[in-house]
């Protein structure tokens, strides 16, 4: 009788197994036959109505059959689990191709990422960052870097003035003065800042950058002041780049020089960029004059030292390729995305 | 200034010279060549030749038959030029000849009509970009030249730009000294003879000299020459002087143009003959006087500039132009030279008032050879003399006041070996001797020291010692100088705070998308009418701007910024973030010009690059909250704390979506909308944030104390609170209530709910928060926790007008 029971279990558990599809199927059929109120359970109730000699081996046949539809159940589990879960991840997929959704990117602007790399190269020569006003006095601007009234140097610098006879510097210089006159030496400073010029056109601008430097110890030479030029403008522009020294005139340095750095775009052969030179003029420098040192307060025989000014603008046109200083103001984005 | 090569090499020889080579030695010493202007390189065998008949072409109407005699052989030639006459005198190519454009000469028939050669315009010979017919030349030119040489077609115009303080290198004599230290070749002076008649004497004009301007004018010397013959002006004067851009106009007024370019010396030729009364008056104008200048021009004298007269007023503005009035003519036949020493600063005033610039005040404004008013009027005798054949008077005007000798270049010590200390060279002090000598200076040894006496030309710029630094230098090469890349050890000074600030900031932007920017300081007083607002910061103003649009120094960066904003949504750019790091300036009552260094922070647009489900697009919306989050995430990662946010007055910003940023009593920052009427003013119609902050300010202020405190190790229970609370009843309101009654046991505390809706009235919102308690010794109990609890929510029941939810 239990025999018969437990074959007709059989044929219907391993019939129920082979149409379940899922997890829950599985974890259904594993309550129905195989739980505590389970169709087993319920055969095996009527053991006690068996005679005692075929316990034993009913029992074993029963526990044969829990075993073996175990077994085919957990296989089935492990089966619909991994397909369940794959099925769920599949669910969850997007079109990869869909457009991003993205932010906008923080650029640096052309002016100040040159200006950072020049600052860091002479930072790394041991110059200290100082800055001054924009509103200058003609004392700092012009009168203590030995340019007098009437001085013909005047109409190189194009001014721009405002009330009470201040001025909006035409240069950075005067911070040498101001750094000079709350310092003792050595000084080594640069000067990032803006400068201004009455002037506008393709490559002038009424506003724009220079980076002033000053050295002053008591024994600068020029030889120095050559050797941290060379150094930076191979730095800046590359260590192949030939680097002129020419001759020139400053009233607040002498010697005066003007230094040029061989033209990348003919490597020197001369072409339009360079106005067939195969030079490019970048920037004016010299000893610090002996008047200028005594407005600063010194002693022009315990001290000397040298000093320079680098256009921001024109370095960041030869570096970019950028024909019209006018671009770097008017910060049209899809010109300032490109850098 | 341009310096054609063959006159040059008047003065030193030059024959072996390459004009290229030439320029490198130029620059190298301080004379940069901007340019080589070669004329005439293609041209030979141009002859001149006398015109001797013009006949009609059988067959063409336009043509004409000449036929053209070289002195030796005549020649017919065909021509289309319509300016020759018979007995001209013309430049003819002849068969083999190549003119300026490179085209070859050969004998052909035109129209079946030989002709052998060509008869020539400036153009053809390379002289003048466009020319009116054939050049046709005085008749006295001998025939059969070869008149390449002749008119010398062939050169090298240097343009070169002369330093300011190089005024004696503004004449070819004066570059040519330079050329011939730079060769090392002797340099050859002009002639300067001439014969004085002992006889002669102008029966008009000024016998007496008069200087009332003893500063003004240290020399002044009047010459008198008459009997001038009116001969044209010999082509190579007039080749050389157009060279130089100078237009020939008589042989008087072109010997004296001559002279200034070959010396460097101003001369002005007055028509005796048109003189009024015995006395030449150098002085200062009275205020208040006009005079036609040569061109026929009436002009303003600058009061107290130099000027000369006559007895009837004046007949020039001295050093700059003569007077119309005594103007030399083709008809000049006696004149007064006058050659003077005017000084500088005089004539820079005098010329900047008239607004002239003339050959003459370029080289007085930057100092001439007072030893040149001898040489200058000499040489032009001299060409007088031959060129004219003019009568020399022994009649010298000349007056020298106090001034004259202290023009003169006082000597100077220099110590070779302080000369190689600032340079870092080692140069033998022979050398720099040696340079010095050659470049005219006396020398004379005292030991260790020597006194230097600069040459009487280089009066003006060679003052101290490192002048002479300079000189040796530039002459012995700068390129030969070692450089030098050692020195005591220097240590950078400490970053500032307000650097350290400025480089945060500037890399939180960036960071969070910004595009920097950098725009002009210099704004429109129309910029967010700013003029019509009443201000405590007074703006500073511009005196001269180049236009209205950048005539006053801003007072607020965001005038520049939202100027930005506008000008790329114009061009369809309308998603932007900018910002910008820059100075503000304004004055204080007290009359203090202030500079300020802002950073400003301006977002536009959507916050994602084009947002398309409808999630993402409620996402990119700005709201204050979002530009107050950003301002808060700056404040903390520059350790700013306990600054307060209260409604802002600014009348640049929406009244009720913005708010000030205050630090004790000074308002460091502002964050919000921008004000739609300020936005309609650059025509934007789409909303505007903007977060400013000024650094100045904020670099000042303390930050965070960094010292570690301990956090909870005990677990912690979240206890939440929502309440229907008065839509007027502010957050800080509720805020502060909960701040000041909360349990020593709440750790932290949150707003995590905030909804209005119909539901719950329309003056009520719903506001949750969440509350955290922990222990910092054990861990808190459940029944603990709600009792604490219930006690803090009762407590704050009764003191907002709030129903528990």
């Amino acid at each position: 009788m239990i025999e018969s029971l437990l074959a007709q279990l059989k044929a219907g558990a391993f019939d129920s197994l082979s149409r379940a599809e899922s997890v829950t199927d599985i974890e259904g059929l594993r309550v129905r036959i195989l739980g505590k109120k389970g169709e087993l359970t319920e055969i095996l109730k009527g053991l006690a109505s068996v005679a005692p000699n075929d316990r034993p081996r009913l029992g074993q046949l029963a526990n044969q059959l829990k075993d073996e539809i175990s077994s085919v159940l957990n296989q089935k589990l492990v089966l619909f689990q991994a397909q369940e879960s794959q099925n769920k991840l599949r669910s969850e997929g997007v079109d990869i191709h869909l457009p991003p959704i993205r932010r906008l990117i923080g650029r640096r602007h052309p002016i100040q990422l040159v200006l950072q790399d020049v600052v860091a190269i002479f930072s790394r020569m041991g110059f200290s960052v100082k800055e001054g006003p924009d509103v200058e006095t003609e004392y700092y601007n012009f009168e203590a870097l030995n340019i007098p009234a009437d001085h013909p140097a005047r109409e190189m610098h194009d001014t721009f003035y405002l009330e009470n006879s201040l001025l909006l510097r035409t240069h950075t210089s005067p911070v040498q003065i101001r750094t000079m006159e709350t310092q003792s030496p050595p000084i080594k400073i640069i000067v990032p800042g803006n400068v201004y010029r009455c002037d506008l056109d393709v490559t002038h601008s009424p506003m724009f950058h220079q980076v002033e430097g000053l050295y002053v110890d008591s024994t600068v030479t020029f030889s120095q002041l050559k050797g941290t030029l060379v150094y930076f403008l191979k730095e800046f522009f590359g260590q192949s780049r030939k680097v002129r020294f020419r001759p020139s005139y400053f009233p607040f340095t002498e010697p005066s020089t003007e230094v040029d750095v061989e033209c990348g775009r003919c490597n020197g052969e001369g072409c339009q960029s360079c106005k067939q030179t195969g030079w490019l003029e970048i920037l004016g420098a010299g000893m610090v004059n002996r008047k200028v040192v005594l407005s600063a307060g010194y002693d022009p025989d315990q001290v000397t030292g040298f000093a320079f000014g680098i256009g921001i603008e024109r370095l960041a046109m030869l570096r970019y390729n950028i024909s019209d200083i006018r671009l770097l103001y008017e910060n049209d984005l899809r010109f300032l995305g490109q850098f | 200034m341009k310096f054609p090569f063959s006159w040059l090499a008047d003065f030193v020889d030059m024959a072996d010279i390459e004009p290229e080579q030439l320029a490198k030695k130029l620059i190298s010493a301080g004379f940069e060549v901007e340019e080589i202007i070669s004329t005439g390189v293609n041209l030979s065998n141009i002859i001149t030749g006398r015109i001797e008949s013009l006949e009609k072409h059988p067959n063409a109407d336009r043509l004409q038959i000449t036929q053209i005699f070289d002195g030796v052989t005549t020649r017919q030639i065909v021509t289309g030029a319509r300016n020759v006459s018979v007995g001209d005198v013309v430049p003819v190519s002849l068969p083999g000849a190549v003119l300026a454009s490179g085209l070859k000469i050969k004998p052909s028939v035109l129209r079946g009509v030989e002709s052998n050669g060509m008869l020539c315009s400036k153009t053809e010979l390379g002289i003048d970009e466009l020319s009116d017919g054939i050049w046709i030349l005085h008749p006295s030119t001998p025939l059969g030249l070869n008149f390449v040489d002749y008119a010398q077609l062939k050169d090298s115009v240097f343009d070169v730009s002369i330093l300011p303080n190089r005024g004696d290198c503004q004449s070819m004599l004066g570059l040519a000294r330079e050329i011939s230290v730079l060769l090392g070749r002797p340099l050859r002076q002009p002639e300067m003879d001439y014969l004085v008649d002992p006889e002669f004497k102008l029966t008009s004009g000024p016998t007496q000299l008069i200087v009332d301007t003893q500063n003004q004018c240290p020399v002044y010397l009047a010459r008198s020459v008459g009997n001038i013959f009116p001969a044209p002006t010999p082509l190579w004067m007039e080749r050389r002087l157009s060279k130089c851009g100078i237009r020939s106009h008589n042989i008087i007024v072109d010997i004296t143009n001559y002279v200034l370019l070959e010396l460097g010396q101003p001369l002005h030729a007055f028509d005796a003959d048109k003189w009024e009364g015995d006395v030449i008056r150098v002085g200062s104008s009275p205020a208040n006087i006009t005079f036609q200048t040569l061109d026929q021009e009436t002009r303003a004298i600058l009061p107290g500039a130099p000027i000369v007269s006559d007895r009837n007023g004046v007949v020039s503005l001295a050093g700059v132009m003569g007077g119309f009035g005594t103007s030399v003519d083709s008809g000049t036949r006696n004149i007064i030279l006058e050659s003077a020493y005017f000084t500088p600063v005089d004539v820079r005033r005098s010329r900047n008032h008239v607004g002239l610039r003339t050959e003459s005040s370029i080289r007085f404004e930057r100092g001439v050879d007072p030893l040149g008013v001898q040489i200058g009027a000499d040489r032009a005798l001299h060409l007088l003399q031959t060129l004219t054949n003019a009568s020399v008077s022994s009649m010298s005007l000349q007056v020298e006041t106090q001034l004259y000798s202290t023009l003169l270049p006082a000597p100077i010590l220099m110590v070779p070996q302080k000369i190689n200390q600032l340079l870092g060279t080692t140069y033998p002090h022979e050398m720099q001797i040696n340079v010095l000598k050659s470049l005219g200076f006396s020398v004379n040894s005292l030991g260790d020291t020597w006194e230097i006496v600069p040459p009487s030309w280089r009066c003006h710029d060679v003052k101290d010692w490192p002048c002479l630094a300079e000189e040796v230098a530039r002459i012995i090469g700068l390129d030969g100088i070692p450089n030098e890349f050692s020195g005591p050890m220097i240590i950078q000074e400490k970053a500032t705070r307000l650097s350290i600030i400025r480089a945060a900031v500037e890399t939180f932007l960036i960071n969070q998308g910004f595009q920097e920017i950098q725009t002009y300081t210099m704004i429109s007083p129309d910029d967010l009418l700013l003029s019509q607002r009443p201000v405590e910061k007074k703006s500073l103003m511009i005196q001269n701007p180049l236009s209205v649009a950048e005539s006053t120094m801003r007072s607020e960066l965001l005038a520049s910024i939202l100027k930005t904003a506008a000008f790329n949504i114009k061009r369809q750019i309308s998603n932007l973030r900018l910002f910008e790091v820059g100075k503000v300036f304004f004055t204080h009552p007290d009359g203090t010009v202030c500079e300020h260094i802002m950073s400003g922070a301006l977002v536009t647009g959507d916050q994602l690059l084009s947002p398309y489900t409808i999630d993402q697009k409620e996402w990119a919306k700005y709201t204050f909250s979002h530009l107050n989050g950003l301002m808060r995430e700056l404040l903390d990662q520059l350790d700013i704390v306990d600054f307060q946010l209260k409604s802002t007055n600014n009348p640049l910003f929406h009244p009720t979506l913005s708010a000030d940023l205050w630090f004790g009593d000074i308002i460091v920052g502002t964050v919000g909308f921008v004000h739609p009427d300020g936005v309609k003013g650059y025509d934007i119609r789409q909303s505007i944030g903007y977060i400013e902050f000024n650094l100045t300010l904020l670099a000042s202020l303390p930050t965070r104390n960094k010292m570690f405190s301990p956090f909870g190790r005990f677990p912690s229970i979240r206890r939440d609170l929502a309440f229907l609370a008065p839509k007027t009843l502010g957050f800080d309101a509720i805020q502060g209530e909960i701040k000041s009654r909360l349990p020593a046991e709440v750790m932290d505390f949150y707003l995590f709910d905030l909804f209005e809706s119909d539901s719950i009235g329309a003056n009520h919102k719903s506001v949750g928060f969440a509350f955290i308690y922990q222990h910092s010794e054990r861990t808190l109990l459940d029944d603990e926790v709600n009792e604490i609890h219930a006690k803090f929510v009762d407590d704050l029941r009764s003191h907002l007008p709030v129903s528990i939810r």
